[in-house]
């Protein structure tokens, strides 16, 4: 009632009103504001193991064990652990836990948290959002030592272990009766950043001042607005309000860049958006067909004119350039380019005669195919409208669905579709983990049972093996030629066709503030929603002088 | 009494089916919220800890339709509206009652603005018929009234806030500003609010004005008007408590039920503006399959129009003696 | 009154045919006089040219458009050019062909939302309305559910899990969700027109229900269901926008909402693609316009107090001439009212209409004149023009003439002047205290106010003063603090007068007080104001149709007959010898039981039509007597034996024309 009369009051005091407009923080303290549009406003929840706010606490307050960087396949960096070692075949990963670590409320930080944690995940699975204990047998301390076994060979899981679970107290944990519900609003974590306020609207850090990286955070604050929309992150971005944006700006040299000569971007590819195509399709699981749709999509014109050649165009061995070229069998890469005249060909090698301007089968099924996605991601519409065109202009008819994610991720899950335009893959610190779950038939379902991954439904167990091989061992060598053959598997049967590279959305002004990832020095992943590599970035980030 | 009685019943009807469609609709719906959990952390939560999340929210219990009725009345009735999916682990009503006030600072004080001003400039065109007032603004608020509201505030951003400069772009206040009870904050709001206020009244006002304007102009025919007018009473005393008084009875109604679509219409002005109230929270509860938010939403909604209609039964009553009696 | 319902309060006062007059209310208002009244309709005509040219795009995009609208084939982000006329998308597409290929789109949901909306709105509405009983009830039930249910959120639901929201399910949606508001007002429309006198001849002739709902009932709402049609059509069309907008239709689909959906995410407005943000809008805005002011302006037209009528040069004198015409001769102070050459007309859309022509007659202080003759005979208004209370709804204006009020000029007095004699000097007494009194108010609020604009009594004297004339009029006081609904008919109407002697003024016009009354209420009545005139010594101008009613009280006799006098004179002579065929005719007639509206038997036929008054003597066609001459020349007033009359029978007998002079 007291707002209703106040604002009644002063809509009358427009005039005077209007006059304050501020921005940044006050001299004397820097801050940087992040627009970053998650489509929510802040629960002011910070569960490092709710999926759906532990990107808000997990880099800043709570702090992984080594640091792994997806932009340098996977160069670690030890953090909360002083080091790490494999053994027992790569079945035993022992790390060694950093001394003069405090949490934030000044008690020490100590190996009996690290295994705590793991405790934590395993007693309740719950939390256990990349199923770490599926592969781990057990995790013990001696002394500052903390030892994880694992059932198999599992030299992948590193990643998750290390850099994807955020460490949590024991003395705090222990206590909470539900995990799973708990809402942790005051998180206490070791990382840089504490968390000072939180309204719906706006999350306000405030550097820990007692890091255990002497003389860190340079940053005293850090503002996370919610932005609902994508228009008003943008506007926030071109004003100069925000000086870290993660979103798609369509049109960002005129909308973003043009406005200032501080406004810079960079946006490194890290995960293919590709055409599903259900294997399980009677017509769709003829190679021929998979193979004619490969040539026939112009890759470069979807990453033109949908994508504003942001997301560069993909190659078809699911490989993702330049972020992991050294990867890349380049002859490979170039087996299945834009070629329509060959697409037409291979139908009608394979005996698909065309009528009124669409290729049927031998016994004369249409090559007519639904492809569904997303209709809220705008760009990816766009994009599918043009596989569309692209696929007409060869024979195949292929009528774009839009639907609400919730319907579009049913179906997919489910494998009910034909084709889905989707990016739904994990990205991870090698191309390994994009591969795994774009093949791995393990992870994946039968039609109408919901599949964690594999949503294509491929399924060879020479590339299954590939995969698991691939799992046990830690040599460099090794791992690129299982790669190298996963990607020939790729080329060869189409299970999936990459069409662009997705992206990290990553904005920066540098007016006042440097540290900033670039190109040429990308030691982390740069768009805010990654993590823990936001906080990794924070504590790079310095004040102009 | 047969009167009250058929209110009642009206009430008792309404409540009921805006209660069941609420239940029905999500029922009906293709997906199911474990799906919209799983597609809301990308891919990045395994089966298990899906499975184990699903049990923790209670959306894989596989009760029958008619059961699950009957607990989801006990449950409204007792005011449990559950966790909500999309702020997930807090309660449906806290995020509901801490959204709630920003909606109706912005929205339910612009329609009571629109109505208020709406009214006043009908009862001026219609008192003054064929004057400039009456020539210029209902047809120029009655095309107002026909743009698409959206529109019309995305066009004020990028006029007002990008281009001028005059007003902020979109939020509830600064992100900078402390959140309380301080002159700082209240003018940061206030700012925040006028460009959404304005779009509002500019595209809410025409409908008012042209009822009001129209049942001005037919009281004006009535006999106690000419009474008045030949009584030597002064002019605004007739405008007043003689035409004006009986012209808004009609309106009421449709100004209560204005006030209970607030939610509603707040919408697509918290999409545009980023305004942090329950409009926007509704459209989050659909994209979700956020049912719990969803329901408690859309009851409020309904009940709101309700409660509103009947303090417009009561205003009337009071404004018309006639209905006190015949009740 | 019932009490208000939520639909009551919705529906604009004066949306039921019952408050129009009569030649509105006879179901030939279809067709014909609708399209008549659209082209002299501005607003209508600039909605319609709006819609026409939208249903031209939709219905030939490929003839209009340079491009396929879909074509990504030009460079991303031209501006305006010949080329481009709003220059191109984010992908290379014309904004131009875009618009005009998505017109189609908004039209076809906008007639098809409006067509099922009032289609249900009709067959619900016309059903309760005309079947009544348990119908009713349970269709105006679920009419005021669908009303409250919040339509806007239930469509976000629904478009939201409905795969590819496309143009089916948003007609279907909005359709079935959009008809109760149209159903309401079809309802207390088709609830007016059931007592209808030309639908009782329908149910007596034994027609069918659907016959009659069909040929009887629906023609006479056109207006009303074409107004429901446009409402239905403009939120259509701004929710599908709206619904598109936010990424609820299928981004695929050609249309406005689309492009603004498009627009919109790809910030077209701050990167240079102003055109295709603002022109999609613009079309939805236009669009909606063209429905909104097709609505406004059906409303007007189905509600004919809304329309605004003036009063335009057409050969009727203005009042600065009238003025001039008339001769300034110096009032007769044994006179309290003089009234010389009044004439009054009213503006119609065929022409100004003379309701009273030409009239002139005095008033002694203290006389009792009663002014009689059939209804829409210019009676009343000349009554309420002496008064100086013509305007809606009688919307006439005093084109010439004079009235001296105790020696001053009433027709040329200025409002502030005129108010400060109003109820002071004279008051009126109107025909039904029912709806001259305001209904919200209490009698003693309605004393009080005029009380307080011409004196400076205290509260208390207010209401001694307020008590002291109820029990003029043998009207307990308790009454005094009564609303107007709780006093009996009769009551009220004494209470009126009560009102009117507040300052026992010197003229009292009454309009037919007694009329809402049965006979035994009018004669007691009468006898009241007869001793009350006796006593306090007003003059009273006495309007009826019941000339035997009034001859036992008044002094002297006006007849009007087709906005003339046609007779007048003392009451007793015009009794005994009544000169006029016409007065003749009245006094044979038929004594009304009732009231208003009966035929006199008296006279066969019926008043002539004022727009277009006989060319000659005016009761002509309906005299007895008729000559010749009567047709072929307007006939003067005579004076015969004192009295004035209208009639060549007593041409010879007549010694001047005092009436007459200063007339052309």
């Amino acid at each position: 009632m007291k707002r209703l009369l106040v604002l009644l009051l002063a809509v009358g005091l427009t005039a005077a009103a209007c006059g304050g407009n501020k921005s940044g923080g006050s001299a004397g303290s820097s801050a940087v504001t992040i627009s970053n549009e998650q489509g929510t406003t802040w629960t002011c929840g910070f569960n490092p193991f709710n999926a759906s706010v532990s990107f808000l606490s997990f880099g800043t307050e709570y702090e992984e064990l080594t640091y792994v960087d997806g932009l340098k396949s996977g160069k670690t960096t030890p953090w909360l652990a002083s080091s790490y070692a494999w053994g027992n075949g790569n079945k035993t990963l022992t790390f060694t836990i950093r001394k003069g670590v405090k949490w934030s409320d000044g008690k020490p930080f100590s190996a009996a948290d690290v295994v705590y944690t793991f405790q934590l995940l395993k007693k309740y699975p719950a939390l256990d959002l990349n199923a770490n204990w599926s592969v781990l047998k057990s995790v013990t301390q001696n002394g500052d030592k903390v030892a994880f076994q694992f059932k198999t060979p599992a030299v992948p899981y590193f990643y998750y272990i290390a850099d994807q679970t955020p460490i949590v107290a024991k003395h705090i944990w222990s206590s909470i009766k539900n995990p799973t519900t708990y809402k942790d609003d005051h998180p206490t974590g070791t990382g840089p950043y504490t968390m000072s306020s939180c309204s719906p609207q706006v999350i306000k850090y405030k550097k820990n001042p007692s890091y255990w990286q002497s003389g860190k955070p340079a940053i005293d604050t850090v503002y996370y607005p919610a932005f609902t929309s994508n228009d008003p992150a943008n506007q926030q971005l071109a004003s100069g309000k925000a000086q870290w944006g993660s979103q798609f700006i369509p049109n960002i040299n005129k909308f973003y860049a043009s406005k200032s000569p501080d406004n810079h971007y960079w946006f490194p590819p890290v995960v293919n958006v590709a055409v599903y195509i259900n294997q399980k399709d009677p017509v769709l699981s003829n190679l021929a067909v998979r193979k004619a749709m490969a040539y026939g999509i112009d890759r470069s014109k979807v990453s033109q004119v949908g994508e504003y050649g942001y997301e560069p165009a993909s190659n078809q061995t699911g490989i993702v350039t330049p972020t992991f070229s050294d990867w890349l069998d380049h002859g490979l890469a170039k087996q299945v380019g834009y070629n329509p005249a060959k697409a037409e060909q291979i139908v009608q090698q394979a005996g698909f005669k065309k009528s009124n301007g669409i290729y049927q089968t031998p016994d004369g099924k249409p090559l007519s195919f639904t492809m569904i996605n997303i209709g809220g991601y705008s760009d990816w519409v766009a994009s599918a409208q043009i596989v569309a065109e692209n696929l007409k202009a060869i024979g195949i008819k292929v009528t774009a669905e839009n639907l609400s994610s919730q319907t579009y991720d049913n179906d997919v899950y489910n494998g009910h579709y034909q084709l889905a335009y989707d990016g739904n893959q994990t990205a991870g610190p090698t191309p390994y983990y994009e591969l795994r779950s774009l093949l791995y038939s393990k992870g994946s379902a039968p039609i109408g049972k919901t599949a964690g991954s594999d949503w294509e439904r491929y399924s060879n167990p020479a590339t299954d093996k590939l995969i698991e091989d691939y799992a046990a061992t830690a040599d460099k060598a090794q791992q690129h030629a299982i790669v190298t053959k996963l990607e020939q598997a790729m080329v060869d049967e189409i299970p999936v066709i990459p069409v662009t590279e997705g992206v990290d959305w990553y904005q920066y002004n540098t007016g006042s503030l440097s540290g900033w990832v670039t190109q040429g020095d990308p030691f982390a992943r740069p768009a805010a929603y990654v993590n823990p590599d936001w906080g990794v970035m924070l504590l790079h980030l310095k004040p102009k002088a | 009494m047969r009167f009250v009685l058929r209110r009642l019943g009206f009430f008792v009807v309404t409540l009921w089916a805006a209660v069941t469609l609420n239940f029905l609709i999500p029922r009906l719906m293709p997906g199911n919220a474990a799906i919209a959990m799983m597609a809301r952390y990308k891919g990045h939560v395994n089966p298990q800890a899906l499975h184990a999340i699903q049990i923790a929210f209670g959306v894989n219990n596989h009760q029958s339709l008619v059961s699950a009725y009957f607990a989801y009345l006990g449950n409204i009735a007792r005011g449990h509206f559950g966790i909500s999916l999309t702020f997930f682990p807090d309660t449906v009503a806290h995020q509901v009652l801490q959204a709630l006030p920003w909606t109706l600072a912005l929205v339910g004080v612009t329609t009571v603005m629109a109505f208020v001003l709406g009214t006043l400039i009908g009862l001026v065109s219609g008192w003054r018929r064929g004057s400039v007032v009456d020539g210029a603004l209902p047809p120029l608020f009655v095309i107002t009234s026909a743009f698409p509201y959206f529109w019309l505030a995305l066009l004020s951003i990028w006029l007002f806030s990008i281009k001028l400069g005059w007003f902020p772009e979109s939020g509830g206040y600064e992100v900078t500003t402390t959140v309380g009870w301080n002159w700082t904050f209240i003018t940061d709001a206030v700012n925040h609010s006028i460009l959404p206020a304005l779009t509002i009244i500019v595209t809410a006002i025409g409908g008012w004005i042209l009822t009001m304007r129209n049942n001005m102009i037919t009281v004006l025919t009535e006999d106690y008007v000419r009474m008045a007018r030949a009584k030597g009473l002064k002019p605004w005393r007739i405008m007043w408590t003689y035409a004006g008084r009986n012209a808004i009875l009609p309106n009421l109604v449709g100004f209560a039920m204005s006030l209970g679509f607030v939610v509603g219409g707040a919408i697509l002005v918290e999409f545009v503006f980023n305004y942090p109230g329950v409009g926007w929270m509704f459209l989050q509860s659909v994209e979700n399959q956020d049912y719990a938010l969803m329901q408690a939403l859309f009851l409020m909604i309904t009940v709101t129009v309700l409660l509103a209609i009947l303090a417009a039964d009561v205003a009337t009553a009071i404004l018309d003696p006639r209905t006190r009696e015949r009740g | 009154m019932s009490l208000p319902s939520v639909a009551d309060s919705v529906e604009p006062v004066g949306a039921t045919v019952g408050s129009g007059p009569p030649e509105e209310a006879t179901k030939r208002s279809a067709g014909a006089d609708l399209w008549r009244a659209i082209a002299r309709n501005r607003k209508a005509l600039v909605g319609l040219c709006i819609l026409l040219f939208f249903v031209v795009l939709a219905a030939i995009p490929g003839q209009i458009a340079p491009d396929d609208p879909r074509a990504k084939i030009y460079p991303r982000g031209l501006g305006p050019s010949v080329h481009h006329l709003f220059g191109t998308t984010a992908y290379g597409e014309d904004v131009f062909s875009q618009l005009v290929y998505g017109t189609r789109q908004s039209i076809l949901i906008a007639f098809a939302v409006g067509g099922l909306a009032t289609l249900i709105a009709v067959l619900v509405g016309v059903s309760a309305g005309y079947l009544g009983g348990t119908t009713d009830g349970v269709l105006s039930l679920i009419t005021d559910v669908i009303l409250v249910i919040p339509i806007f959120p239930l469509i976000i639901v629904i478009a939201a899990y409905e795969r590819n929201a496309g143009f089916l399910t948003l007609v279907v949606v909005l359709g079935v969700l959009g008809w109760s508001y149209g159903a309401r007002q079809l309802r207390s429309q088709t609830l007016s027109l059931r007592r209808r006198d030309f639908l009782e001849a329908a149910r007596v002739r034994g027609e069918r229900r659907s016959y009659v709902i069909v040929r009887e009932i629906l023609p006479t709402m056109t207006s009303l269901i074409l107004a429901s049609f446009l409402g239905a059509a403009l939120y259509a069309v701004l929710f599908a926008a709206g619904l598109q907008f936010i990424g609820l239709g299928n981004p695929n689909s050609q249309s406005w909402g689309t492009m603004l959906y498009w627009a919109e995410n790809n910030e077209a407005l701050g990167a240079g693609m102003p055109y295709w943000a603002i022109m999609p809008g613009v079309c939805v805005a236009l669009l909606g316009a063209a429905f909104a002011l097709l609505n406004y302006a059906f409303d007007e037209i189905s509600s004919p107090a809304l329309r605004l009528r003036k009063l335009e040069n057409t050969g009727v004198d203005t009042e600065r001439e009238a003025k001039a015409a008339v001769p300034a001769r110096p009032p007769d102070p044994k006179n309290i009212l003089e009234v010389r050459n009044l004439s009054v007309a009213y503006a119609s859309e065929h022409g100004p209409v003379v309701a009273v022509d030409d009239v002139s007659f005095d008033l002694g202080r203290s006389e009792f004149l009663g002014v009689v003759g059939e209804s829409a005979c210019g009676k009343s208004t000349l009554v309420y023009a002496v008064a100086r209370l013509l305007g809606a709804p009688l919307a006439g204006e005093i084109t010439r003439g004079q009235v001296l009020f105790k020696g001053r000029d009433m027709v040329t007095l200025a409002d502030r002047e005129l108010r400060h004699i109003r109820w002071r000097d004279y008051s009126v007494v109107m025909q039904s205290a029912m709806n001259a009194l305001n209904p919200v108010l209490t009698v003693a609020a309605q004393m009080r106010d005029a009380c307080e604009a011409h004196s400076t009594m205290t509260r208390r004297e207010i209401e001694a003063r307020s008590k002291e004339v109820l029990r003029l009029v043998s009207i307990d006081p308790v009454h005094l603090y009564s609303y107007p609904h709780q006093l009996s008919g009769g009551m009220r109407q004494r209470a009126m007068i009560a009102m009117a002697l507040l300052f026992t003024p010197e003229l009292i016009i009454m309009d037919e007080p007694t009329s809402a009354l049965d006979v035994v209420g009018q004669r007691s009545l009468m006898v009241q104001i007869k001793e009350l005139q006796e006593r306090l010594g007003f003059a009273v101008i006495f309007v009826t149709h019941d000339m035997s009613l009034v001859s036992h009280f008044s002094d002297r006799l006006l007849v009007m007959y087709a906005a003339q006098v046609a007779e007048l004179g003392r009451t007793r002579q015009l009794f005994d010898r009544p000169l006029h065929p016409y007065t003749q005719g009245l006094l044979e007639a038929f004594p009304s039981i009732h009231g208003a509206k009966e035929r006199l038997l008296g006279i066969p036929g019926s008043p002539p039509d004022l727009l277009h008054p006989p060319s000659g003597c005016r009761f002509a066609p309906r005299c007895p007597h008729v000559m010749d001459r009567c047709r072929a020349e307007p006939q003067r007033l005579l004076e015969v034996d004192g009295e004035l009359v209208r009639c060549l029978l007593h041409e010879q007998a007549a010694a001047s024309v005092p009436a007459k002079e200063g007339v052309a």
